[in-house]
């Protein structure tokens, strides 16, 4: 009872000094709260406002992906910031440092593993979700930003996914980020200026890399994680057969230990991966000599397939185009959806489209790692 | 005026209006350490460098038709001449060891196709010895003897055997030389001698070969072979190795060696048998251990240790090689005995730290248990919390 009443006068105290609903709301906006909180009035009595409207469960299966994203995001924020602290972003010292990191410093092997897998965790979530936004239809009015921002959370992962493997700096990453380097400057216009941004078609240095990976990507996914989270506090959670909409503090309270509970399974399993299957260290870098087997990152394949997969006597300026105009087809397909106003019969056919996308995109992946593999592309 | 300029371009401190007409050699003069040491046309040819005229510079103590006889004393008037020699600090003693290899004693017999000063060296293009571009820098003796040596014309003439050139290029003595760059490898001059070239005798070979391989010789020396106690027509390093196509000493080719004069199943094949289990043993040891400590590495673990151990092991091993020559099985396996033994503690250390790994898998499972464990206490304090609220 004594706590209560300190906790209660500690609010009253900063509530005359602070606007904490808008501290609060801050909070919520990363998807710890899926209801908007009236800023203008002092926080119980706004908490206990949007309390009393009724919440489905959001910390539950498929709906769960987005926190998912979001819970994996923050494990890469502390595992990196722990790696930070010992890794050098020069191409000299970097593999040397990667090496102290996961030889000698005391759990530091554990740590990079916990970064690796989270982060290709990460992008298998947010590629799921960008699934079942689709073959759930959740694109459409009023969700068509929520589409966007999950469409930009996957460009935004895979970027900060290839900044990384560059830093580890072993010789089977920086053969594999320089060949996604070839695809990718063969874009136009984004691939001008991607080549722009790390400074021409080669790695000659880390620091915009480290740049890149540690500050500026990040905060654009952080950046888009708010934009989707924010969409779906003002349009309300997708729905699921068999919601029960609950009302009151108890309700939410559930939904933090369910959160919690989450986040303790996302935890062993990362645990799990990087114990069973963790990945090797690998040579020092030599860039006079290509190693056998090494490979485009796996996300990168289907559109370098595609690519090698098209006629080479189009100019591959024009092959890449046509990648540029797929990527926003995608980004921008709420909109095109819209468009072409289909009736419910059609729409089966769109899901078959649906289909023959995400196969298209596995076929032209193995495509690619073929191609890759053998050596036949150009 | 064009005669001027041409006289002015032709003459030079060195070569004086001789260059005028014999363009050519002023080339390839200008090129020569003689030339670079300001010797002039007259030093060997004498005639008179400042003469424009034919018949003028031509006289005055001009050696017409100069022949190979007369060359290794031309040479000899200043390279046996201690004063002009030392500022140079060259030996002057080539001259006289001329004339006592095969090359000067048939010159001095009056035949004039053997090899004189000019053959080896050059003739106005000479360069000093540690040139690269000179006929007798270690990488280029081979091709300058054998040019003389593999030439079956002139060789039948001597009933010599003109195969010795090809077997020396096959030899591991040229690839290293020609191919590792190794220019301390020998060349024919270091087996032959250089200015007093002749084939070392019998009985001499295991001194001509443990000038570089000392430890061999010593092992030799003290063994069976070398002590000749058995008759003085004994193997010498020649017999098992090869002379001019010595190849690479193959561990596990000992007992053909010893088979190929003692018999397939002589006692002696079976102590080159042993030699060679010794070896394959413990370098197949040492192999594992290479393995092992990339599998480390790999992990990584720290194996900057295990590294240096593992190169002791290998000089071990190296050293015992030697030791074969002694043919005492003893004085051998004492040295591959070490290069085995730490190749197998290496071993056992690294999968001690593997097995260690190992525990990781098995804190997995601990792990889990607490986590599951945890899980369910949370859920239990959710449905009583929700309880509690509703």
């Amino acid at each position: 009872m004594a706590i209560r009443k300190g906790l209660s006068r500690t609010i009253d105290w900063l509530e005359d000094r602070l606007n904490l609903t808008e501290v609060f709301s801050l909070l919520t906006m990363f998807g710890l709260f899926y209801r908007e909180v009236d800023t203008n009035k002092p926080l119980r009595r706004a908490v206990k406002e949007a309390l009393s409207k009724p919440l489905p469960a959001y910390a539950r299966w498929p709906r769960v992906l987005g926190l998912l994203s979001l819970i994996l995001f923050l494990f890469e924020l502390v595992t990196g910031v722990l790696l930070a602290f010992y890794y050098q972003a020069s191409i000299n010292e970097a593999y040397d440092s990667v090496l102290v990191i996961v030889r000698d410093v005391s759990l530091g092997w554990f740590v990079r593993q916990m970064h690796y897998w989270g982060a290709q965790l990460l992008l298998v979530v947010l590629i799921l979700r960008l699934l079942r936004f689709f073959f759930r239809s959740l694109y459409g009015p009023p969700r068509e930003l929520i589409w966007i921002a999950a469409c930009f959370l996957f460009i935004a992962g895979t970027h900060l996914d290839f900044t990384g493997r560059v830093l580890v700096w072993n010789n089977a990453s920086y053969w594999s980020s320089l060949r996604a380097i070839e695809v990718l400057v063969s874009i136009p216009l984004l691939g001008s200026f991607f080549s722009f941004l790390i400074g021409g078609s080669l790695i000659s240095s880390l620091s915009r890399f480290y740049f890149f990976h540690i500050v500026l990507l990040p905060l654009v996914f952080w950046f888009w994680l708010y934009v989707g989270f924010s969409g779906v506090r003002r349009v309300g959670l997708s729905e699921i057969e068999g919601d029960t909409q609950e009302t009151g503090k108890a309700a939410y309270l559930g939904h933090l230990y369910q959160l919690l509970i989450l986040f303790l399974i996302v935890f062993g399993v990362l645990v799990s991966f990087s114990v069973l299957w963790p990945i090797s260290f690998g040579e020092a870098v030599d860039p006079y000599q290509t190693p056998t087997g090494s490979t485009i990152p796996w996300y990168l394949l289907a559109p370098y397939g595609l690519i090698e997969f098209l006629p080479h006597w189009i100019p591959l300026e024009v092959r890449s185009s046509l990648l540029l105009i797929l990527l926003l087809l995608f980004i921008l397909f709420p909109f095109v959806d819209a468009g072409l106003k289909l009736s419910e019969n059609r729409r089966k056919l769109l899901l078959l489209f649906g289909v023959t996308v995400f196969v298209g995109w596995v076929f032209f992946s193995f495509y690619g790692l073929y191609v890759d593999l053998a050596g036949v592309g150009s | 005026m064009t005669l001027l300029l041409l006289v002015l371009a032709a003459s030079t401190a060195s070569v004086g209006q001789c260059g005028l007409c014999h363009s050519n050699v002023r080339v390839e003069f200008e090129t020569s350490v003689h030339a670079h040491e300001r010797m002039g046309c007259v030093e060997c040819h004498g005639g008179d460098p400042e003469a424009i005229d034919v018949d003028k510079a031509h006289s005055k103590g001009f050696k017409k038709g100069l022949t190979r006889f007369q060359i290794p004393e031309l040479c000899a008037s200043c390279h046996s001449n201690p004063q002009m020699m030392r500022p140079y600090n060259l030996s002057t003693e080539q001259y006289a060891l001329y004339q006592t290899s095969q090359h000067g004693i048939r010159l001095a017999a009056g035949d004039p196709r053997v090899a004189t000063c000019i053959d080896c060296h050059g003739v106005h293009d000479i360069r000093r010895p540690r040139e690269p571009a000179s006929k007798v820098f270690p990488r280029h003796v081979p091709e300058t003897c054998g040019a003389c040596h593999g030439d079956p014309a002139l060789m039948a003439r001597y009933d010599k055997d003109i195969t010795l050139f090809d077997s020396y290029m096959k030899s591991r003595h040229a690839d290293e030389l020609l191919n590792q760059g190794n220019l301390n490898a020998p060349n024919c001059a270091n087996c032959h001698g250089v200015h007093g070239a002749t084939p070392p005798g019998v009985g001499d070979v295991d001194k001509v070969c443990g000038g570089c391989h000392s430890s061999a010789r010593e092992a030799y020396l003290a063994g069976p072979h070398g002590t000749h106690e058995h008759g003085s027509d004994l193997p010498e390093c020649v017999s098992c190795h090869g002379s001019h196509e010595v190849g690479t000493a193959v561990r596990g080719q000992i007992a053909d060696a010893c088979s190929s004069c003692h018999g397939g199943d002589s006692a002696q094949q079976e102590i080159g048998a042993k030699m060679d289990a010794l070896f394959s043993s413990a370098g197949v040891e040492l192999e594992n251990a290479r393995a092992k400590i990339e599998e480390a590495r790999r992990v990584p673990l720290y194996t900057d240790d295990y590294e240096a151990r593992l190169q002791e092991a290998q000089t071990y091993l190296v050293g015992a090689e030697p030791t074969v020559h002694s043919l005492s099985i003893e004085e051998t396996e004492r040295m591959t005995d070490v290069a085995l033994s730490i190749g197998e503690e290496i071993q056992a250390e690294i999968q001690g730290e593997l097995s260690d790994l190992r525990f990781r898998r098995i804190g997995l499972v601990i792990f889990w248990f607490y986590l599951v464990l945890t899980i369910a206490i949370i859920a239990r304090i959710r449905q009583k919390a929700m309880a509690r609220k509703s």
